[in-house]
């Protein structure tokens, strides 16, 4: 018995352990890829729906826009007292928003002139396989304008990247694989 | 046909009895050389080439630039102070310490306390960059098996007198083997959980889930495209496009990795489950880096090291006199 115990016994405390913990670094459940229900990302854009990479875009050490914001959802659903089923557009805003500011707080653009972005937008965009492929259906969570950039938000709701968007040409974002 | 059923049966026997993995004094001086490797290389990103690598190691390198926790997690929780550590002044102080720690953790010398204080920069560093709001995954095994070691260690220290812990100790091997075995037992906890996590939160249909896994592979190389870190190969694109029309490929993948993740504790068994298993899972890395951009590239190092330990199977083969590797 012993020395089973000896072999296996921290795997034993710590797998329980870490199931009940959750996230608590160093302490985690690896919950990756653990829930294939509804399968979603965040797409951060410019005005002109190109897309835009925390990392690529702005200061190499910004992570992931989606796990950026749906922690700060998390905050605004505790501070809101407000379930995930009862999840509120304005509540999607409130987090896209706290995003951004932390993102353009803490992360410069790595050349603005590259970015080119005039407003910052979050889409949210929901996977589906239609006859054979892969489809995305986009919602417009927020539209963020950059500061000191003299931007007007359209009047119109803006059309989700891969159409083209109203008085524009088009756009190299091509959404669907 | 009874004896090859026969030999065939005493290997695989042989493959599930548990056996004391005792090293030799130079497997931990690999195993310590590549540990504090590692380290460095994990927590001060001082890795020459990295192209490939992901941001944090840029961020280790230079120092990490943040000065609030939007979202505290592990010693953020408790202590808002390692936001300190975005100080340049700071970061240099503990980087030269850093340094000073791993070389005695190499030797041998003071072990304990270099340990400790590796595991709490270690901590402070991962805690820091998870307080920003977006955890990773992909060095937290690293700090979980260096915890595993930390805790041996101490408890090396106070073995008391007879049973209890100096019974784990003297059937382990000894004070350094026991540190590797907990160590490992940390590391594969981390695959253990992630799997029970799995049915915990799919209600135990996770590897029926093939529409969603595609849909998630689908996701993961778009959302790698677009953050430009890592390329995800034509092939793998291809692949995916006909798994979409196959989703009984999906089922096979998905059991796959399930149990290799759930299975991940026998690689305590002995050496040659280890090999075995850390083969498998080493190959489980690399294909989700293909596919999905998620190539975990420290767990990998990790396996190679700390399970596959391809130096003592070579010493194995050519040991003289012995015709086969010995069991362990």
């Amino acid at each position: 018995m012993l020395r089973w115990i000896a072999a296996f016994g921290l795997v034993a405390l710590a797998v329980p352990l870490m199931t009940k913990i959750k996230e608590c670094y160093p302490f985690s459940n690896f919950p990756m890829y653990s829930s294939l229900e509804d399968v979603w990302t965040l797409q951060l854009t410019n005005e002109k729906n190109q897309p835009l990479s925390t990392q690529r875009d702005f200061s190499g050490d910004a992570n992931s826009i989606r796990k950026l914001t749906t922690s700060r959802l998390r905050q605004v659903q505790r501070e809101r007292n407000i379930t995930t089923i009862n999840l509120r557009p304005e509540d999607w805003h409130e987090a896209g928003r706290r995003t951004f500011q932390w993102l353009l707080e803490n992360h410069e653009p790595k050349a603005p002139e590259a970015v080119e972005a005039n407003a910052l937008r979050l889409w949210r965009k929901e996977y589906t396989i239609q006859n054979g492929g892969f489809k995305g259906q986009y919602t417009l969570l927020i539209e963020y304008p950059m500061p000191g950039k003299n931007y007007t938000p359209s009047a119109t709701a803006p059309s989700p990247p891969g159409e083209a968007p109203a008085g524009d040409t088009g756009t190299d974002f091509e959404p669907e694989k | 046909m009874s004896r090859l059923f026969t030999f065939m049966l005493s290997k695989l026997r042989s493959l599930f009895r548990l056996e004391p993995i005792s090293h030799a004094w130079w497997e931990h001086l690999i195993f310590r050389l590549a540990i504090a490797y590692l380290l460095i290389d994990n927590v001060l990103g001082m890795r020459l080439n990295y192209d490939w690598v992901y941001p944090f190691f840029q961020i280790a390198k230079d120092g990490p630039k943040y000065f609030s926790l939007p979202a505290p997690s592990g010693i953020g929780l408790i202590w808002p102070g390692i936001v300190n550590l975005s100080d340049p002044a700071v970061f240099g102080t503990v980087r030269i310490c850093f340094y000073a720690a791993a070389l005695l953790y190499i030797c041998g010398l003071f072990a304990p306390l270099a340990l400790v204080y590796m595991l709490l920069v270690e901590c402070c560093m991962g805690s820091l960059l998870a307080s920003q709001g977006a955890i990773g995954h992909s060095r937290q095994t690293m700090a979980l098996g260096l915890l595993g070691i930390t805790m041996a260690s101490y408890v090396c220290l106070f073995p008391g007198k007879r049973g209890g812990w100096r019974n784990l100790w003297r059937w382990s091997g000894g004070a350094q083997d026991l540190a590797m075995n907990w160590g490992r037992q940390m590391i594969v906890s981390a695959y253990a959980v992630s799997a029970v996590t799995k049915e915990i939160k799919s209600e135990g249909f996770w590897f029926t889930k093939s529409e969603g896994f595609t849909l998630a592979v689908a996701k993961a190389q778009e959302e790698a495209t677009i953050k430009g870190v890592v390329e995800i190969s034509r092939s793998a694109q291809e692949f995916l496009v006909w798994m979409a029309s196959h989703p009984g490929v999906s089922v096979l993948m998905l059991l796959g990795a399930w149990l290799l993740e759930f299975s991940a504790p026998l690689m305590l068994l002995n050496r040659r489950m280890a090999l075995f298993m850390g083969i498998l899972l080493w190959i489980f890395h690399g294909i989700n880096g293909w596919f999905m951009g998620l190539g975990f590239p420290l767990n990998r190092a990790l396996l190679l090291v700390l399970f596959i330990n391809i130096p003592w199977w070579i010493y194995a083969a050519f040991k003289p006199g012995s015709a086969s590797p010995a069991p362990s």
